[in-house]
């Protein structure tokens, strides 16, 4: 009987398990406790609260941006605030082309639109496109008091009939959590939940004591363990969007190690009663080598919190937490983050900028939420901007070996940094379709572009407006490419006419030639 | 008990339908074609200092000369001891490989006492390729037993592919749809009575495809010995782009009635780096035209230009001639072995040199160590991949393969897998000059540093602790300390 069920339970790209639900499903209730709590005309009045969230995901093709996605409905669900938007995660909206929301019985359904959307906290409120005229009658949910361990909340889940039905979930901790975007990660509560399979389970709202704790985003049907974003997000995203202030988290740009092995300790001279995580890695101009950190510096304490060997500290609320959670903490409050430490032995103190411009400057796009994968066609050869999803569909999950040399030199040594001001994007030949202008050209294919007619070549847009110049006395009608290339031939010409030609019979197929 | 011979891929793997003719009529080569038994001892990469492991198996070889018989290189590898037997004669004589030949999965094999043998008529060649759709009759001893059995089919396609058995090596193969199953390898095939062929391996993915070693290959290899040592093939390590379009031809300065084609890569330290250059353009390869798709006319033959080196020896000249810059020049390129190449080459009958230092064993990077202990560091393999064409192919690529389990190394286990750099700021370049570098940093030096790739930290070792936990280890797991091979 199982296996004929649909499949409910799949990964997604940022590791994390989500669930989704292809379709309604008759289930038992047997597993499921109604909230004992709640009287039966209260519940009514409360599920209110909940909305049911349809969206239409259209998914860029990161490798093959021409192509039109194929799209995919996902079902979630979205919690009214009291400042009466709808509150439900940003994997419910990202590259959608359309969200409907329906009341919890789904009599009313109607076309929703994102009001703000914050993609490292995988947060994102929407309202009505109908605004006030809206029919969906709802009530406000405010928040909960944080959570403690062993404590208890419910899962809420609709079924197809309308019915609510809620899970206990015991917390068991708080975490970081990578973040959707792929840029470093956030905190993030786990609990232990025996969750059944119904409708409306990618995103799920986690309630305490009648009041909004969490959005649940992934669930572990293996172990019953599930992950919710976390109050403390949700607050700052609010307090953004009340604000009009930056989404996102900062990037501080550093790698470290911990401090557990003795020979280590000895050679950084650090005091036998310090414990503390060693900087390894500076990306430069990053908030950290602004702040004057050094490699091999020993940071013992941020904030008033004394941080371990392994680089956790004692949480007011929690159990120990990774170090990173004070980033949040502070974010946006507070314009820096104070450490303290060793270097060789002697005490350090420094006050670590937080923004996000780390962020902008990086030049491997790490994600397609905010823009789309822009590529240009010219006579059959077609360019794009190197972004980790192209390497992930390319080049699979273990895409750092298989890659060609010249792409791991390049993210090895500037995967978040920006080196090199000028150069915004890499710019890469990434498919030779056959036409009379590529003929001949074998194994150019991944290359990447540096220069157009001796003009370098910084994003994309570079590269259109030198391949729409005409073509000049000295040129022989030819576009000359120069490509990071070692110990081959590292130029091509292009026949400009040649082009232009094959530019129209790839029209006349359908193939739009750019997308921006 | 019938063991296959195919050290890699399982190749032969299927149901034979061996046709028994009758071979009192058939066959009057019978007494030429020999059972090879092996036994073989096999080094465990993953486990550098232990003894080999013991197995072994069956294969063919023929006589093609005095005490000369011809087999696969695959059938003799990692031999320990060779016993050849002729088809229903029970005694066995010893052999031993005069020659091997992996890059063309060929081996010339002689015995201790040829007596017995001097009446045996020897086997030829046919000097042409046989045509497609003709037919071959492959003899050899499959799954065993001590009658020899013979397959009939024709062959299918004349075509390069790869040779497996080294893994990096591509050669002129005759494709036969006759059933060739293990201990088939090394047998010879024939048209009438002459050799057109050495059954060598088969596909698996495909019904009936057989494949044999061509006489052209088997005649190369025979040259090559003749001056007593084998040299294998030598590589002209450029690559090519056909320069079809007009425009394209204007720019390079190409007159349209030049045919020929544009160097895109030359292989550093290959055979013609410094000689040829990206850009050439090249018109005639020891005076034959190059076509426009880099084909020239052998024998009345189109074949890739590539063809010509595959028949040349160490030390022969290719003779060019090209169009650099719009001027006509003429170039010569000795040809040569393409060194850095046999870093990507199984190895065979080698035992493994290892480094042990307290509990860290070093092992240099090739493709047995590589596969033995799945390496999968992102910076290890890209250097691997890179090395051919790095600036000192030569060198080696040392790993830390290892990491003994102790309270010594219990802070250091996740450097396991990672290339090393360099030990104290001395770049390693070998794993002996490592050896002596550890050595002497350990005495004049308080502490060790071994910088890896990819690791922002260095590995660090306090040297007095080292020496006296690599003493204690040494004697607690009874191994030697290291082993260098030339």
């Amino acid at each position: 009987m199982r296996s004929s069920f649909p499949l409910l339970f799949i990964s997604c790209l940022s590791c994390l398990l989500l669930i989704i639900s292809c379709k309604p499903l008759e289930s038992s209730n047997s597993q499921t406790s109604t909230h004992p709590e709640i009287a039966e005309e209260a519940k009514d009045h409360f599920s209110q609260s909940f909305i049911r969230i349809q969206s239409t995901i259209k998914a860029p093709l990161a490798h093959a941006p021409w192509q039109l996605p194929k799209p995919q409905n996902q079902y979630g669900m979205g919690v009214v605030l009291e400042n009466g938007y709808i509150l439900t995660s940003a994997s419910m909206v990202a590259n959608t082309s359309y969200i409907e929301i329906s009341s919890s019985d789904d009599l009313i359904k109607e076309q929703a639109v994102v009001v703000a959307c914050d993609y490292d906290s995988n947060l994102a409120l929407l309202q009505s496109q109908l605004g006030t005229d809206s029919q969906l009658k709802s009530t406000g949910i405010s928040l909960s008091q944080p959570i403690t361990k062993d404590d208890t909340a419910q899962i809420w889940q609709l079924e197809s009939q309308g019915e609510t039905l809620t899970t206990t979930a015991t917390f068991q901790k708080a975490l970081m959590i990578s973040t959707i975007g792929e840029v470093g990660s956030t905190l993030g509560y786990q609990f232990k939940a025996s969750l059944q399979r119904s409708s409306n389970s990618f995103c799920l709202p986690v309630i305490k004591d009648e009041k909004l704790l969490g959005i649940m985003v992934s669930y572990r049907a293996d172990e019953q363990r599930c992950t919710s974003v976390s109050l403390e997000s949700i607050q700052r995203f609010i307090h953004t969007f009340e604000n009009n202030g930056n989404y996102g988290l900062p990037l501080l740009g550093l790698n470290f190690k911990n401090t557990l092995s003795p020979t280590y300790r000895d050679w950084l001279k650090l005091p036998h009663d310090e414990q503390g995580i060693i900087v390894t890695k500076i990306i430069p101009n990053s908030p950290i080598e602004q702040a004057g950190i050094q490699k091999y510096d020993v940071i013992t304490h941020i904030e008033e919190y004394d941080i371990d060997s392994k680089g956790y500290f004692n949480h007011p609320n929690y159990p120990k937490i990774f170090w990173t959670a004070l980033i949040e903490q502070a974010y946006p409050k507070q314009a820096t983050l104070k450490m303290k430490g060793y270097r060789k032995g002697e005490p350090i103190e420094f006050d670590v900028p937080l923004n996000q411009e780390l962020k902008k400057h990086q030049k491997l796009i790490r994600n397609y939420f905010d823009e789309d994968p822009l590529y240009f066609v010219y006579g059959g050869f077609i360019f794009q901007e190197l972004s980790l999803p192209y390497l992930s569909t390319v080049y699979g999950g273990k895409w750092l070996q298989n890659v060609p040399y010249s792409y791991f030199n390049l993210v090895n040594n500037e995967l978040l940094s920006d080196l090199d001001p000028e150069s915004k994007r890499v710019v890469i030949l990434s498919r030779v379709i056959p036409s009379p202008i590529t003929r001949g050209y074998t194994g150019v294919e991944g290359s990447i572009i540096t220069h157009i007619n001796g003009e370098k070549i910084n994003d994309i847009h570079d590269l259109k407006s030198q391949l729409s110049l005409a073509p000049t006395a000295q040129s022989l009608g030819l576009h000359t490419l120069k490509l990071d290339r070692e110990h081959q031939i590292n130029k091509i010409v292009i026949d400009i006419e040649g082009a232009q030609k094959v530019n129209q019979t790839l029209q006349q197929r359908g193939l739009p030639l750019f997308n921006f | 008990m019938i063991i296959y011979l195919i050290q890699r891929s399982a190749l032969f793997i299927g149901f034979i339908v061996t046709v028994f003719s009758s071979l009192t009529q058939a066959i009057s080569f019978e007494k030429s074609i020999v059972k090879i038994e092996v036994s073989t001892e096999n080094y465990d990469y993953s486990l550098p200092w232990a003894a080999p492991r013991f197995s072994g198996g069956i294969g063919t070889g023929f006589l093609i000369g005095k005490n000369q018989f011809l087999t696969n290189a695959h059938v003799v590898s990692d031999a320990r001891q060779i016993l050849i037997s002729a088809h229903n004669v029970d005694k066995k004589y010893t052999a031993k490989i005069k020659y091997i030949a992996h890059d063309c999965d060929l081996a010339l094999l002689e015995i201790e006492d040829f007596t017995d043998f001097e009446d045996v008529p020897v086997l030829t060649f046919k000097e042409v390729l046989p045509t497609l759709d003709s037919t071959v009759k492959v003899i050899g001893f499959p799954m065993g037993g001590n009658r020899i059995s013979i397959t009939k089919g024709i062959v299918s396609r004349i075509d390069f592919t790869n040779y497996v058995h080294s893994g990096v090596d591509s050669h002129l193969i005759l494709q036969v749809d006759a059933a060739i199953n293990p201990g088939n390898s090394g047998g010879p095939a024939f048209q009438g009575e002459e050799v057109v062929g050495v059954a060598f391996q088969g596909l698996t993915s495909a019904d009936n495809t057989g494949y044999l070693i061509p006489v052209p290959v088997i005649k190369r290899f025979l040259t090559d010995i003749e001056d007593g040592t084998y040299d294998g093939y030598v590589e002209l390590g450029i690559s090519y782009w056909s320069l079809e379009q007009a425009k394209l031809r204007e720019y390079y300065q190409i007159k349209d009635s030049q045919s020929g084609v544009l160097i895109s890569q030359v292989m550093p330290h290959g055979s013609a780096d410094g000689i040829l250059k990206t850009g050439d353009f090249l018109t005639k390869i020891d005076g034959i035209s190059i076509s426009n798709t880099g084909f020239i006319q052998l024998k009345g033959n189109p074949v890739p230009l590539y063809e010509l080196a595959e028949r040349k020896f160490t030390g022969d000249k290719l003779k060019f001639e090209l169009i650099r810059e719009g001027k006509l020049i003429h170039a010569s390129v000795t040809l040569d072995r393409l060194k850095g190449m046999d870093l990507y080459k199984v190895i065979y009958g080698e035992r493994p040199a290892y480094l042990f230092f307290c509990g860290l064993a070093f092992q240099p990077l090739n493709q047995n160590s590589l596969t033995a202990h799945k390496l999968s560091d992102p910076s290890l393999l890209q250097a691997y991949n890179h090395h051919l064409r790095s600036e000192n192919p030569e060198t080696q690529l040392i790993a830390l393969t290892h990491i003994e389990s102790d309270l010594s190394t219990t802070w250091i286990q996740d450097f396991k897998g990672a290339l090393l750099l360099n030990v104290n700021d001395i770049e390693i370049v070998s794993l002996s000059q490592l050896g002596q570098v550890i050595e002497e940093q350990s005495k004049i030096s308080s502490h060790l540093h071994f910088e890896f790739s990819g690791f922002d930290m260095p590995l660090i070792l306090d040297s007095k602790d080292a020496l006296q936990n690599h003493e204690r280890l040494l004697k607690k797991l009874n191994i030697a300390p290291f082993y260098f091979n030339s």
